[in-house]
């Protein structure tokens, strides 16, 4: 949207347009790299022959005329030595000297050009012009900055009205300010004023068929008039009412009259006329209309230059042409469909995904299982376990192994395997520390330790270690239970728990298939047996308890399984290892016989149910729990008990892994 | 002196101060059109420095902006004025006699070229109204020949010969006490460049390569 305005200049009669917006964005952004080189080029001839080349000349000053309809109004007047100015501007600064030791080499000119820069130098010591190339220059930057403090904008923010109109007033004011301390009067800076045609300076010269015509109705009136003699301007009034005083009598012709006189091309091309008195007020006369007109300029959020907004098109992007032949506004209407049409198929195969999960929902709600969800912890902060803590856990876990069935059965190895995985991956997920890592290595090594010395003994292996719980949670606070590894100790293998973080807070390295689909609204506290508790059963070699491959491989940044980097373990609920005819020690059959013989009495996790085809899961849908400690009892609960208030317990059940062969009660 | 063509060197030199005189009077006016709009625009040494440099060519003060017509210049745009047009040539024309002192080499000019140089110049304009000028062309002939020190070129006749015989410059107001002050200045400086002017001159019309050291 452009509005034009009219402008004149005092000792012209010619009309002059004024493209609001358009006209500043195209000065800012107008290249004189090709009016300075033509400048030079003359300059260099001149330098040869001794006189300007003319066309040269003329060329160079049509060239300047384009970057503002200012210049080009005042071609003829003060910017009508604005080549011969830049060919100045030229030698002072390549030669390095300044415009007194210029004219002082002219002073005495040896041929036109000399005499050309000489006169012209000589006008700028005597305040009669001004280096007309230099203050374009200088107003080019006055506008742009004035630009940037004005529209500067992001597409993130884009600006209102009232913005650009306080903007806009600061920085005039802060002008003001700056002209106010520099002495400036009101009179030495550039404004531009506004006239109805008719009050013009010079309006009877600019309507002259209307003024001939009432000079001759006024010509009696007006003879033997005395000529101005003041022209000081305190005067001003004087003189006006002096000049009234000749018209005093005048005599209104019909209404019929003026239209005949005021015919169409009689008249100026609009009611308000603009008169600057200078190139910056007739800037700062745009900036001004510019904001009374409602029309807005922004930053191109493609190309970052300035454009005049489309009230019809509210979006940052300009209608210029770019390299591959398209508008900003074309790619980004081309983005916006692009766009669209990813979130429509993301959308179909949302939906897609959703009637997939449905139906197998339905599937299995028909078969009478219900359908677990694949979860997976958000928030993972890397912790790297030392490779001496692995390697002690790895002895620890491998003397326990080979003692299954002496020392412990197949399921309270199993518990304790699947305690210690769990406890490593939330020591790697952050959630709990190193040092409480250790202090269940401790206890497992002092464990079988103990339970080594006591079979040696012939007595109860495990009184340590049943102290040692005791004492942790007798010790442990109520409030802590629910973090450390007693709460995990209470609540058993099933309902270790790991983190999950609301999805907002997920980082840029993490996968976003593997952020957990719950409520984001706060931090959750969900059993991670939960997560596992279905996917493994119908994997040769995997226990129940753990995932199978493929979602171990997905779920690796968050929760590497113990399995992964210790024996795989050799129970199974399928097809045992031993009948794929690896060699097998009478140790080994002895702990495959015995895990074999556990997992055919009950699923290994609490809660979980199995399948005709041999798949074991827990079902699970995800709930909010005010702690940890309430999850746990949660789990611990019957099913048939879910409705019940979850109440806090007088006294904790210890896990049954606990109480090893020997100790158990 | 041993001069290429005496005539010519006698016409040229003659021709040399009469220019210099008449751009001496025009510089009077453009300095004196100055104090009229300009007084705050031009820079006076400015307008000095494009007189010394263009002493025969007045008109360059033109780039500075300065007009000479009957606005700006009108207290001397009576008959009296113009009778120092002619005041000024004879001024200059009575120290002639100086150009003795200029030597190329052992080579000087005799008292006859001088002669000759003196009765071309009065000839083509110079005259001493009202005996304005007390200095004459003997006197410094003599002053010359016996060693004795010349009198500076200086601004008195001028302001004598415009007090009384030019009344509108004579009145008391800012632009005559501007040319009243500026005079002196403008004289002495002036006649300083014109004789630099004829020692060139003279050196140029001389038979005899100058490349030896030229003294005064």
């Amino acid at each position: 949207m452009t509005r034009n305005v009219w402008f004149v200049l005092e000792k012209d009669n010619r009309y002059y347009k004024l493209e609001l917006g358009r006209t500043i964005l195209n000065f800012t952004e107008f290249d004189f790299a090709l009016f300075w080189e033509t400048c030079i080029s003359a300059g260099k001839s001149a330098y040869k022959t001794g006189s300007l080349p003319t066309d040269v000349m003329t060329s160079a000053r049509n060239i300047a005329a384009g970057c503002h309809p200012y210049v080009s109004a005042c071609l003829n007047s003060s910017f009508d030595s604005v080549a011969l100015d830049c060919i100045i501007a030229y030698i002072c600064s390549s030669e390095h000297i300044g415009l007194e030791e210029l004219w002082a080499r002219c002073i005495s000119p040896k041929n036109n050009y000399e005499q050309s820069l000489f006169r012209r130098i000589s006008e700028y010591k005597t305040g009669r012009a001004s280096n007309s190339w230099v203050n374009i220059v200088r107003m080019h930057e006055y506008a742009k900055n004035k630009l940037d403090f004005v529209y500067d904008s992001t597409p993130e923010k884009r600006l209102s009205e009232r913005d650009v109109e306080l903007r806009r007033r600061y920085f005039d004011l802060a002008f003001s300010v700056a002209a106010n301390e520099s002495g400036y009067s009101g009179d030495d800076l550039p404004y531009s004023r506004r006239y109805s045609p008719s009050l013009l300076p010079g309006a009877a010269f600019r309507m002259g068929a209307v003024s001939k015509d009432l000079y001759r109705k006024m010509s009696d009136m007006l003879e033997d008039i005395p000529q101005a003699r003041s022209h000081n301007g305190i005067l001003r009034d004087q003189n006006a009412m002096d000049v009234y005083s000749y018209i005093k009598k005048l005599e209104r012709p019909t209404d019929g009259e003026l239209r005949a006189m005021f015919a169409p091309a009689g008249l100026a091309p609009s009611e308000t006329v603009y008169v600057p008195d200078g190139f910056k007020g007739m800037i700062d006369l745009e900036f001004e209309l510019m904001s009374d007109e409602h029309i807005m300029i922004e930053r191109c959020a493609t190309c970052g230059r300035y454009f005049v907004r489309d009230p019809e098109y509210n979006r940052p992007y300009c209608t210029r042409m770019s390299a591959g032949g398209k508008t900003c506004r074309e790619k980004d209407e081309e983005n916006l469909r692009h766009q669209e049409q990813m979130a429509a198929m993301a959308a179909e195969k949302a939906a897609a995904e959703k009637a997939a999960a449905e139906r197998s929902a339905a599937d299995r709600s028909a078969a009478g299982k219900a359908s677990p969800e694949q979860t997976a912890p958000d928030d993972v902060r890397h912790v790297t376990i030392p490779s001496q803590i692995e390697k002690r856990a790895q002895r620890i876990y491998s003397a326990l192994y080979r003692r299954i069935g002496k020392l412990m059965t197949g399921g309270e190895f199993r518990e304790w395997s699947q305690y210690l995985s769990n406890f490593k991956r939330n020591v790697r997920n952050g959630d709990q520390t190193l040092a409480e890592y250790e202090e269940f290595l401790d206890y497992s090594e002092n464990l079988y330790d103990s339970n080594v010395e006591n079979a040696r003994a012939g007595y109860s292996t495990s009184r340590g270690s049943s102290e040692f719980v005791v004492n942790k949670l007798a010790t442990s606070s109520e409030e802590e239970k629910p973090a450390n590894m007693l709460d995990m100790l209470k609540k058993g293998v099933d309902s270790t728990t790991v983190r999950v973080k609301k999805l907002s807070e997920v980082s840029y390295s993490y996968p976003a298939e593997k952020s957990f689909d719950l409520d984001d609204t706060r931090t959750e506290n969900v059993p991670v047996q939960k997560t596992y508790a279905t996917v493994s059963s119908n994997a040769p070699g995997k226990t129940s308890g753990e995932p199978a491959f493929a979602e171990r491989e997905q779920s690796h940044d968050y929760a590497s399984s113990v399995s992964e980097s210790y024996p795989e373990p050799l129970y199974s609920s399928g097809a045992a290892p031993a009948s794929e005819g690896a060699p097998m020690g009478s140790e080994t059959k002895s702990a495959v016989n015995a895990v074999n013989a556990v997992n055919e009495e009950q699923p290994s996790v609490p809660g979980s149910q199995k399948t005709e085809d041999g798949r074991v899961f827990k079902p699970f849908a995800p709930k909010k729990y005010a702690s940890v400690y309430e999850a746990m009892m949660d789990a611990k609960k019957p099913e048939d008990s879910e409705e019940k208030p979850v109440e806090k317990p007088q006294r904790i059940r210890k896990p049954d892994w606990e109480y090893l062969s020997g100790s158990r009660k | 002196m041993d001069f290429i063509n005496e005539n010519d060197a006698v016409n040229g030199l003659s021709d040399t101060v009469i220019k210099g005189g008449v751009c001496l009077y025009n510089t009077i006016k453009y300095i004196y059109s100055l104090a009229e709009n300009d007084f705050y625009n031009v820079n006076i040494k400015d307008a000095f420095k494009v007189a010394f440099n263009n002493i025969y060519n007045a008109d360059s003060l033109k780039v500075l902006g300065l007009r000479i017509d009957n606005t700006t210049c009108a207290e001397m745009s009576g008959k009296s004025y113009n009778a120092v047009l002619p005041l000024i040539i004879y001024s200059i024309a009575v120290r002639l006699p100086t150009l003795r002192n200029v030597r190329n080499g052992d080579d000087r000019m005799t008292d006859d070229q001088i002669l000759k140089v003196y009765n071309a110049v009065i000839s083509k304009g110079g005259a001493n109204y009202n005996d304005t000028i007390k200095e004459s062309f003997q006197e410094f002939r003599y002053l010359v020949r016996k060693g004795k020190p010349l009198p500076p070129y200086t601004a008195e006749w001028y302001k004598t010969y415009i007090y009384t015989n030019v009344p509108p410059l004579a009145e008391m107001t800012n632009k005559n006490m501007f040319l009243l002050g500026f005079a002196d200045v403008l004289f002495a400086m002036f006649y300083a460049c014109l004789e630099e002017e004829l020692k060139g001159k003279i050196m140029e019309y001389s038979a005899r390569a100058y490349s030896e050291p030229i003294e005064i």
